[in-house]
Formats: C-alpha cells, structure tokens, sequence
C-alpha cells in the first residue's frame, strides 16, 4: 500500500460503532483504494490520552484519523449542541443525516482546523430507572440520575431530578449500589453497562422523537489528508457525508434494537408515556431551550434559527 | 539561602496540595450526606466529580517538586551499588540532568495545552469551569518542578565535587548516596 | 527499522536505563518519547500528546482514589490504627517461627478488604510492620518481601481497582467477579503465610521470634481494632449498602481515620503536616511512573508489538491451554518491567478477544470471569517482579535502607507461592467460579 493511517477512538472494539461502523468503514476506503490506503484502527484509547483529548489529537497530528464524542469537550462545539436539545432526535439514521448536513451548512467553522469526514447522533436516549421507574412527570421528585450531557442535566434538574455528573463508566456500579437510582442514555449503551439487567424500568416518550441524543464526529488531521494523491483524497470523499453518516447513525439504531431486547428478556417493564404527559415534560424542558438560544445569541449567533434550522433538517430526512 | 527557598517553595506548595487533598476529602463526605440526605431537601454538591477531577490535578502536580527535592523517585540501585559513590553520584547527576529536560518539556507543552484549552473555551461538564483554569493551578506544580529538578542538578554537582575533594585528601569513599 | 523491532528493543534499553539508576518513571517516558518520535518519524505528535496527557494523568477521578487512600494510610497509622491491626494479628501469630511476617500477611489481607489499590495497602501495613520486624530480628529480605506481597492483596482481596477495570473493559459484572475474587484472594493470603513458613524452616536465622502472648492479651490486642473496624464497616458498609462508590469510600475512609487519629491525639498540626508530606512524596512517585508507564505504552501501542504478539498467538493454532499460558506468560514477562494498570489497559482490549473464541469448556461468562482472576493474579505478580515491582519500590523505600537487591530475593518465595496459585486456579476453574454459581 501507499499510505498508512492511524484511526484511533474510545470504545473498545467489539462495542457497536467499531466492529458495526468504523470497520465496515475502513473496509470500504481500503478496498476502493484497490489496496492503496490501510488504515489501522486503534480502539479503547491504545495510543494514549484520555478521549477528551481525542479531536486534538487530529488536529495536532498525533494520529490521521479519530472518532470522538463533541460533548467531551463542552463548550468547543458550541453550534452542535442544538442537536442535543431535548426532543430534537428521531431515529438515530435520520437524525445522523440531518446533523452531517447542518455541521456542513452551519458550524463548520468550529471544524476548521481539521478535515471532517462524518458527524453523526445517536438513537433516543431514554430514562432507565430502578424501582416503579418514571410514569409521569411527578415521579422524578428526588431522584438520582445521572445525566450525560450539561443540557441534559440542567434539564433533569429542572424536572425535580437530582443530577448525577459522573463518568459513563462508573455507572453500573453506581447503579448497583444505589448511589444513582437510573441513567439517561440510549438502548444501544445499555448493552455494554448491562443496565437492564440494574434496573426494571424504561421510559421513552410519545411521538416520533426522543428525550435527547448525543453527537459524535470523525475526523481526519488536515495535512494527513491533503498529503493523499487526488484519487486517494477521492476514496476518503466519497466515504465522508451524509451517507456515511447514515451508516454509523444506522449502526446505532440496530444497536438500540439489541438493547431494547436484552430489557424484554429480563422481563423488565417498557413505559412510553402518552401524548399529555410528553407535551408536559416537553413544556419543563422548553426553558433550556431557550437559555440554549440566550446563550448562542450572545456569542452572536442566531440560536433560534440554528434550532429551526436543525428540526428542519431532522424533519426533512425522517420523512424520507 | 537558594537552597531554603528552593526548600521552603516546594514545602509551601506540598502543603497547598495536601489542603486541595483534604478539600477533595471535605467535599466528598459533603456530597456523600448531602446525597444521602435527598429526603430531607439536601442534595449532593453539584460537579462534586469534576471538582475532584481538578483539586486532584493540582494536589498531584504539588507534590512532583516536593517528591523530587527529597529523592522521592524510584531507582533500582541494585547493579550500581558496587561501583563506588562517584559512578553512582554520576549517574544521579545525569538522571537529575534527563528529569530536568522531562520537566522542561512537560510544563512547557501543558503551558500551551493551556493556550489550547483557553483558545477553544473548554469548560468542564456540569459546573462550566473552564478547563484552562485547572491548567493554570497544575502549571504552579509544573514550574517548580522544573525548578527544583535545576536545582538537583547543582545539588548533584555539589555532591560529587565534595566525594572527589574527600577522595583527593584520602576520606572515605564506595557505596551509593544514601 | 520496523515499529515492532523497535518496540522488541525497547524492553532492554528500559532495562539498561533502570539498570544505570535513571528513575523508571523516567526512564519509560523518555524511551516513549523517542519511541513515537522515531516510529512516527516527526517530534509533532508525541509533543501534541504531552499537552494533555499528564494533565489527563493526573486529573484521571478513578485515579484521585491513589493519594486518598495514601491520605487514609498516614493518618490509620498516626491513630494507632494500623500498628493496632498488625499488634492483634501479632498477638495470635507473633510467637510462632516467622509469625510476625504473618501477622504482617494477615493484617494486610484485612486491610486489602477495604482497600482498591495494592500500593496503598503495602504503604499503610509497611508503615506499621517494618519497625516491627526490625526489632525482633527478621532479615531486610523477608521482612520487605513479606510486606510488599502482602501488599498485593490489597488487589487480590475485593474491592480492586484493577478487577473494576477490567470488568469495564470487557463488558462484565463487576459484583460477579468481586466474588469470583474472594477464594482466589483468601488461598493468596495462605499461600503467602505457607510460603514464609517454608521459608524460616530453609534459613531459620532471618525470623526472630517472640513469647507467645497470653490468652487475655490476644483479646485485648483484638479488642483495640475497634476503630479500625468501625472505619472498614463504614467504608465496607457503606460502599455494599449503596452510600457511596469507592472512590468516594476512600474520601469517607481518610475523613474517618483522620477524625479517629484527631481523637486520638496523633494528628496535631505537626502530624497532619508530616501526613501530607509523606502522602506527596509517594503520591509524587507513583504519578510520575503512571506518567512514564502512559507515554511508554502509547508507544508500545504505536510500534503494533502487543498487537502483532497477539495475531501471532492467535494464529499459531496451538490448543487453547497453550494459548492460556502463552497469553499468563506475555504477562509475567511484560509484569516485570510494566506497571499493572497500564498492562491491562493496554493488553486486555487484545488479548480478551482471542480467549473468548477459544473453547475451555464453560460458558462465555464463566470464562470472562475465570480469566479476569487469573489476568488480576499474573499482573498482580508483576507487582513483586523484578526489576520494576511497585510494590518493592513502596516498600523498599520506606525500610530505611534495605537495598533493593536483598529486597528483590525476599520477593521470590511469594513469587514462587503466586506460581503455585496459578497453576491451581488455570487446572482448577471450579475453585474460582463454584461460589458465584451459588451467590448469582
Ligand atoms: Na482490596
Ligand atoms: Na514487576
């Protein structure tokens, strides 16, 4: 081959986006190369660093490629949050969709420094509680969650919540001592922290969209690609975009399937709130909304048309 | 007189780091009761893990001067034991030498981690604490150790100039520096 | 030069530089430094890699557990706590031949039940045991082996961090194999108690003995562990009942200590002064070679050898026993240059794999949880290897001159114990797996 890259990330490999997106990934931009490019995949940080460092690392050139979580750094991608709002997400196919063309479209400035390849979500993240769990909005009164995202938690809070910041890791111990009574994450993450196996409670919402999602992006360092002869930069284009995205937001949603099993299978009880009790923990949630727009507005952006624009697009592409 | 300043800096700031240690100690058992306690109206302390996460950092950047100045790091003096005190009050001037460069460059790429840090306004999780800021108080720690590892270098060099002046008048002399 | 020779090469050059007295945390992050620099043929990426690496280091919350328990060890000793635990194991076992060695062992594994982290537990007993075992004659070399094996069953012994690690790291249940740990744990401590009584009967002049106690003093020293077991209760208690995680339990258990010592009288201004300063000299230590051990395996990441002696094994075809103790054997010999945390970090994401699709004859879950205790075990070893055994180091450090020669000697009866152990649990599954079966 001609050009060696390093992909380094945080998941182990056998977690749903290594072995269901990023392999299947490599695999394409290796054999369109017709042998051309390898790509090394270095997965559950081998080469060092703690995964908020991860997006440096393209920047600075420490390894070609990565793929990270923008909500380890808060307060860098501060126009991708608007996809973390609360009831933005539908599935995690058409929602990854929507994301790459609104990065591409707004806030490809906060990427500059680096060549994007794909930007992409998670399926709904849900409320997975232990005990009777959460059948109505009164039910969060005191309870301890732990929130993944500083959006999310300010919003736990204001439902009544205490919010719990702790690291994703430390969550199924946590869970099994008591010290947080559930978790708000998607089906998919589930299955790596065996939470339903923790917890006997899972409340999802009414409609087409989910409590919130998180939003991850892959990156290649700059000079990496712009060292690559035309054709192979060709190979690396043609695997970025809203396709791409398509297939790791797709790997998601059949992960979410997996996880949503493995709750059937413990016999655990599925709660999806109807319509009413939706739209009122729509209204709590509206607040962080709004000092979402507040605060984008005072870095002089136009938060309300980002919002707009993001449900737009998140519409458009869960129609199709 | 540099000597005890040297001594007195890395003292000073050993003991801020164990203050940040015991602060790290209060707001956990804090946070624990207050969580404990959710029944009554109390809560835990919000961004207690984050908090942790940067008291920690500083406690452990403190403690690098103070840990070098009292020739805290490890060694395996095992195979240059038998070489007398000179070989061995060599190699502590080289190793000395080799940690001070690793200090230098250390506190020199966490400065402009720093930059990087300030530049992307990275804050952290639930509290929004910029992150730069915990830079800031690691970098203390960072300096003086530099600093101090200078200083281990001269302390070294001093050392074995005193073992060469003793050998010359026919002193004592062989076994590693205690 | 290809990025796998040059990681072959680097183990004798880390070597050669601890060999010539360069710190070993040093010594590992020089040769990573130069490591990457030389297989990425630029100094860019490893100098990016150090603006935020040691900060991550150190900042790192499951990490923050190391000094607070450190914390918690200064202050256990300067309430009498420690010196009590190791007085009543003294007192039940002190007058049998090498029986304060034991008593040290015994006091270890009870302090190893509350303690996550195998450096912490050999400071804290070292700090109490040594003196003792100074004065009733025992050798340099039995006295700091004895400790610094005993220390690793603060590993050994539930809580652990390196157990909750590896739960993450692979997917499994951290309460199944906190109990697939126990027996494993508890045939540690014997081991190590038989291992010293073999050990006096070959040279009897490097244990003194003591006059055995009376019946009423062997209850009165047990009777003044109170503190210390309301602090382990508290600690244990509340970490099982759900009060708080371990970290967190560390924290408790330093606060608690320190208000026992405070009650005591052992933490006057002067003695909190000397608690911290002897906290961030080891603290010091230990970061600086997490550092180093950090840097050196982002290289050893970077040169592909763990991945390629992995693909290697993988593909040899051999039976998977052969595979089993080819995979021990990489840690052992990786053990006694490396730092077990990194080890694992480093290693288990590779090797966990190539054991799962192997056939042993059990379920997945049974042998996810089998091979954890025996990777824990062998990194564990690693600990009491030389050259770099951190727990040598620990202990060696604080024996007040001791050379670390004597030291590495005294560690081999227990490496050899460790062995036994091993081949034990790899021949026998059923000893590790039998009381999960019946708890789950
Ligand atoms: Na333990
Ligand atoms: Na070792």
């Amino acid at each position: 081959q001609d050009v060696t890259l390093r992909l380094h990330q945080f998941l182990p490999p056998q977690a749903t986006v290594p072995s269901k997106a990023i392999d299947p990934w490599i695999e394409r931009v290796e054999s369109q190369s017709g042998g051309r490019i390898e790509i090394q995949h270095f997965p559950a940080m081998q080469l060092g660093g703690a995964p908020p460092s991860l997006f440096d690392q393209a920047r600075d050139g420490v390894v070609d490629i990565v793929w990270t979580v923008l909500g380890y750094t808060p307060g860098r991608f501060d126009k991708t949050e608007a996809f973390e709002l609360p009831f933005m997400v539908t599935s995690g196919e058409a929602t990854s969709r929507a994301f790459h063309e609104y990065v591409t479209e707004n806030a490809l400035d906060e990427f500059a420094e680096v060549q994007p390849l794909v930007f992409h979500t998670h399926g709904p993240g849900l409320l997975h509680v232990k005990g009777d769990g959460v059948r109505s909005i009164d039910d969060m009164q005191g309870l301890k969650l732990r929130g993944p995202t500083r959006v999310i938690t300010s919003m736990l809070d204001r439902l009544g919540a205490t919010a719990i910041g702790m690291p994703v890791p430390a969550v199924p111990e946590s869970l099994s001592k008591g010290v947080i009574d559930g978790a708000v994450i998607p089906w998919e993450v589930t299955v790596p922290l065996r939470v339903s196996e923790l917890v006997g409670t899972h409340t999802g919402f009414a409609g087409d969209h989910g409590l919130y999602t998180a939003t991850f992006a892959m990156v290649m360092n700059r000079d990496s690609y712009e060292s690559l002869p035309d054709d192979l930069k060709a190979v690396i284009d043609a695997n970025s975009g809203v396709e791409a995205a398509a297939l790791f937001g797709g790997a998601m949603d059949a992960g979410d399937l997996v996880g949503q099993q493995r709750a059937e299978e413990a016999g655990n009880t599925i709660i999806i709130l109807d319509a009413s009790e939706t739209d009122r923990w729509r209204a709590a949630a509206e607040p962080v909304i709004d000092d979402w727009i507040a605060a984008m507005n005072d870095e002089g952006a136009d938060g309300a048309a980002l919002v707009e624009r993001a449900r737009a697009l998140i519409a458009e592409h869960s129609a199709q | 007189m540099i000597e005890r300043l040297i001594h007195r800096a890395a003292l000073s700031l050993a003991l801020a780091g164990g203050a940040a240690l015991l602060a790290i100690t209060a707001l956990t058992v804090i946070s624990v009761t207050g969580r404990g306690l959710i029944a009554v109206g109390l809560g835990p302390v919000p961004g207690d893990y984050e908090l942790v996460e940067m008291a920690a950092a500083f406690a452990i950047f403190s403690f690098l001067p103070w840990c070098q100045l009292q020739r805290g790091h490890v060694t395996v003096d095992l195979f240059m034991a038998p070489l007398g005190r000179r070989a061995n009050l060599t190699a502590d001037l080289i190793g000395n030498g080799l940690l001070t460069a690793a200090a230098g460059v250390i506190f020199w790429r966490l400065w402009l981690g720093l930059l990087d840090r300030q530049t992307f306004g990275e804050t952290s999780f639930i509290l929004g604490i910029p992150i730069w800021i915990g830079y800031l108080f690691a970098a203390l720690g960072a300096a003086l150790f530099v600093v101090v590892s200078g200083y281990t270098v001269l302390r070294s060099l001093r050392e074995l100039g005193e073992t060469a002046a003793q050998a010359s008048k026919g002193g004592p002399a062989g076994g590693p520096p205690s | 030069m290809s990025g796998i020779e040059l990681g072959l090469l680097a183990f004798p050059v880390l070597i050669l530089l601890i060999f010539l007295r360069i710190p070993i945390g040093l010594a590992m992050l020089l040769i990573g430094f130069f490591g990457v620099w030389i297989i990425t043929g630029s100094e860019r990426p490893i100098l990016a890699q150090l603006k935020s690496v040691p900060y991550d280091t150190f900042s790192n919350y499951s990490l923050s557990i190391v000094p607070l328990f450190l914390l918690m060890g200064q202050f256990a000793t300067r309430g009498g706590m420690s010196s009590a635990l190791f007085q009543a194991a003294a007192a039940w076992l002190g007058h049998r031949r090498g029986g304060i060695a034991m008593a040290s062992v015994g006091a270890c594994g009870a302090f190893g039940a509350i303690c996550g982290s195998s450096l912490a537990t050999a400071a804290t007993m070292g700090q109490v045991a040594l003196p003792e075992l100074k004065r009733y004659g025992y050798s340099g070399a039995l006295s700091t082996g004895a400790l610094a094996a005993g220390g690793t069953l603060g590993i050994l012994i539930p809580p652990s961090v390196i157990l909750v690690i590896y739960a993450i790291l692979t997917e499994q249940n951290i309460a199944k194999l906190f109990v697939a740990a126990f027996v494993p744990g508890f045939l540690a401590a014997l081991g190590y108690m038989l291992a010293i009584a073999v050990y006096v009967r070959i040279f009897p002049e490097s244990a003194g003995q003591r006059a055995p106690s009376a019946a009423r003093e062997r209850w009165r020293a047990l009777l003044q562990v109170w503190p210390v077991l309301a602090v382990f209760l508290l600690v244990i208690g509340g970490i099982y009942a759900g009060w708080f995680t371990p970290t967190e339990g560390a924290a408790v258990g330093a606060a608690g200590t320190g208000l026992i010592a405070w009650v005591n009288g052992g933490l006057n201004w002067s003695g909190l002064k000397d608690s911290i300063l002897a906290t961030a000299v080891s603290t010091g230590m230990i970061f600086f070679i997490l550092l180093g051990a950090a840097v050196f395996n982002s290289f050893l990441a970077f040169s592909q050898l763990p991945q390629e002696a992995s693909r290697f094994i993988g593909d040899s075809g051999l039976s998977p026993w052969l595979v089993l103790l080819a995979i021990l054997a990489c840690y052992l010999i990786f053990g006694c240059v490396m730092d077990s945390l990194s080890m694992i970090l480093l290693t288990i994401p590779i090797f966990f794999p190539i054991i799962m699709t192997l056939d042993f004859g059990m379920t997945p879950e049974e042998t996810a949880l089998w091979f954890g205790i025996l990777v824990l075990i062998v990194v564990e070893v690693g600990l009491i290897t030389p050259p770099v055994g951190m727990n040598l180091f620990v202990i060696n450090s604080m024996s007040g001159g001791v050379p670390i020669g004597q030291t590495y000697r005294g560690a081999l009866p227990f490496i050899c114990s460790d062995f036994l152990r091993v081949a034990l649990l790899v021949l026998f599954p059923g000893i590790t797996l039998f009381l999960v079966s019946a708890l789950f």
